[in-house]
Order: C-alpha cells, then structure tokens, then sequence
C-alpha cells in the first residue's frame, strides 16, 4: 500500500510539470517569437537612425572634400564612407533576421516556400555577416571603393528575397483566413436545418450557394498563385502579382460579409 | 411535621459508602500497542493527505488541458474589445468568429507591406564607377 502511494505520489510529481510544459509550449514559443519581433524592430529603428546620421556625415566630408582636395578631407571622407557602408550591413542584416522571424511566426504559407524562403534569408545573412567585416577592415579608398563594389552582389538578391517573403507573408495570412472561413461556411450550410419551413430553407440554400461558389473561386485563386509563386521562383523571375491578390483579398471580404448576413438574420 | 428529618441518627451527613464514587479500573496498555495505534493513525493521516494531494493534481491538470484546448486563448484582448463593442450583446460563437476574421482580414491587405524594404542607399560608391 505505502509503495503504491509512493509510486502514485512520484508519477504526479513527475507528471504535472512535463503536461504543463506541453500544454503552453505552442502559445509560449508563439509568444516568445512575437516578442523577438518587437525587440528586433526596436534596434532596427535605432540603426536605421545611426545610419541616416552616419550618411549626413559622410555627404558633408564629401562635399569638403570636392572643396578642399586635402589628404585630410580625404581621410575624412573616407572614413565616414566606410562607416555608412558598415552601417547600411547591419541595417540590413538586422531586417534579414526580421523577415526569419516573420516568416517563422506566420500561418498558412506553403511548408516548401516557408523552408526555401527561411534558407535563402539565413544564407544571406552569413553573406551579409562576411561583407560587413570586409567592410569594416577596409581603411584606405581603394579597399572602400571595392567592398562597396561587392556590395553590388548582395543587393539584387535582398531586394529578390524582401519580395519573396512580403508575398509569401501576404498570402499566409490571406491563406489562413481562408481555411478558417471554410470553416464557417460549412457549419451555416442550411441543409443541416431541420425545422425550417421548405420555403424559406429554399432561400437560404441559394443563399448558401453563392458563398460556396466564392469560396471556390478564392480556392482556384490561391491554389494559382501558390503555383505561379513556386514557378517564378524556380526560374528566378518572381514578381508579385498584385491583382490575383487584390482579388483574392476583394473576395474573401465579400465571402466575410455574405457570412455575416446569414448569420444575422438567423 | 417534618418530612425530611433523617431519623437515622447513626449516619453522618457527609458520609458516603466506600464504593459508591470509585475509580474505574484501567488496564495499563503497554507501550508497544499505544506505538502501534498511533502510528496507524499516522499511515491514516498520511493516506487521506496523499489523496487530497493527487486530486488536486488532477484538477490542476484538467484546468490546464482545459485552457490549453480552448480557442479563445487566442483571441487578443484587442479583439475581444472589438466584439465587445458590437451592440449585439451576447454574440453567436459563428459570428464572433466572423467579426474576428473581419479584424484579421483588415491586417491581411495585400496593399500593406508588413516589413517594407529598408530606406538605405543601395547604390553607394566612394568614386564613381566609368561604365561605359
């Protein structure tokens, strides 16, 4: 009996902390990325600021360099050159490691895009990481005036990759309410009703139709631009393509308010 | 006359019979038995302790499980305020749940880009480059 007690005693004392645990660990690891979003926003608001000063300071030795033409002027500019360069990589790196948390956090975006996209933006990162130290060892004109030449390579694919995961954040969400409307249609089909009179059921199932006839065509729509999304990249020619979303977003505002009237005039 | 009167004049007032108030006889326990006895009230003690203790356990975990199932754990504060607001007073779940994607929706606008590109200059160069 005493053993027994024991053993119960033991296996609650063992249990509790490891069900807690798995219970909060998908809200917490949730929270936890919302709340590295907010911090990394935070610093990348103060480079962003330290940049700009750094670029005013450069463009004024510059200037007094074109005036002056002295060795020190250009010392001078040279120096506040390579500090806007180290600058420009950090805000950069910094709005990287934004994307990763982003694209980390959000739903409904297609796995194989969210673990190409989360790649390529940690790989970057490293490339990043490497230029700002070539960077910040470059001291005289013409090691400035190659690192800001590298820099030339790594600009084209941030800009690619900003695209890539802005339309892919865009159509998670977008995604997302889709599947939880989907949801709703189901459970508002009139068919389900039981004690309705046959005429107004009627009305309510035309009614019912045409959303689901939306929702199919926001379905094709979104199933289209997944594709479109993958094939772009896969040839490196990816482009938003605006008015799909803008469609998409049109329709499933519409599909909402139908919704909304169904279940208002219950 | 008087009725009271004891005519008994050999018994004294406060005279009592030898047995009368006695105290009863107890056998002494010995020790070993009281030892035992106390302890099984002790193992008693500990029994009902332990079976308290594991029903709150159990409760604290389905308290848990419970919160951790619920939908509305997700559900910002901000977002409830929103369906508070609403004058329908108490809500259907299904349209709450409408009002919520609504809310949700209005964030999702394609137009809006939640991580704009950085304002820094891309094309930085120290001495202008001949490209021709």
């Amino acid at each position: 009996m005493k053993k027994i007690v024991s053993l119960l005693l033991a296996l609650s004392l063992f249990i509790v902390p490891v069900v807690v645990i798995a219970a909060e660990q998908p809200i917490s690891q949730k929270a936890s990325i919302a709340d590295e979003i907010a911090q990394v926003k935070r610093t990348y608001k103060g480079q962003l600021a330290e940049y700009r000063q750094a670029n005013d300071q450069y463009i004024i030795a510059k200037g007094q360099f074109a005036q002056l033409n002295t060795l020190s002027s250009l010392e001078v500019a040279v120096q506040d050159f390579r500090k806007v360069l180290s600058y420009r990589d950090q805000v950069l790196l910094t709005y990287l490691k934004l994307i990763e948390l982003e694209l980390l956090e959000a739903d409904g975006i297609n796995l194989e895009e969210k673990e190409i996209a989360l790649e390529a933006t940690i790989d970057l990162q490293g490339d990043f990481l490497a230029h700002k130290d070539l960077v910040d060892d470059a001291i005289d004109r013409v090691a400035v005036n190659k690192v800001a030449e590298d820099f030339e390579v790594l600009s084209p694919r941030i800009i690619n990759l900003s695209n890539y995961a802005s339309t892919l954040l865009k159509l998670g969400k977008m995604q997302t309410i889709f599947d939880q409307s989907l949801t709703l249609v189901e459970a508002t089909d009139p068919r389900n009703l039981t004690d309705e009179p046959s005429l107004k059921l009627n009305e309510k199932i035309r009614a019912h139709n045409e959303i689901t006839n939306l929702v199919d065509v926001v379905d094709a729509d979104l199933n289209y631009v997944w594709d479109e999304i993958k094939t772009s990249r896969e040839k490196n020619t990816l482009s938003e393509n605006s008015k799909v979303n803008a469609s998409i977003y049109a329709s499933l505002t519409q599909v909402l308010v139908f919704l909304e009237e169904i279940l208002l005039a219950r | 006359m008087n009725n009271n009167l004891d005519i008994n004049q050999t018994q004294f007032a406060s005279q009592e019979p030898v047995m009368e108030d006695a105290v009863s006889y107890q056998e002494p326990v010995s020790e070993e038995i009281q030892a035992a006895q106390s302890k099984k009230k002790k193992n008693k003690l500990i029994v009902i302790g332990i079976i308290g203790f594991i029903l709150i356990v159990v409760f604290v975990l389905l308290l848990v499980l419970i919160s951790a199932l619920s939908p509305t754990q997700q559900v910002t504060t901000d977002q409830l305020d929103d369906v508070i607001e609403t004058p329908q007073g108490e809500l259907d779940p299904l349209l709450e749940e409408v009002y919520l994607l609504s809310d949700d929706l209005e964030n999702a606008d394609p137009s809006l880009d939640t991580i704009p590109f950085p304002p820094v200059d891309m094309e930085l160069r120290f001495d202008e480059v001949d490209r021709r």
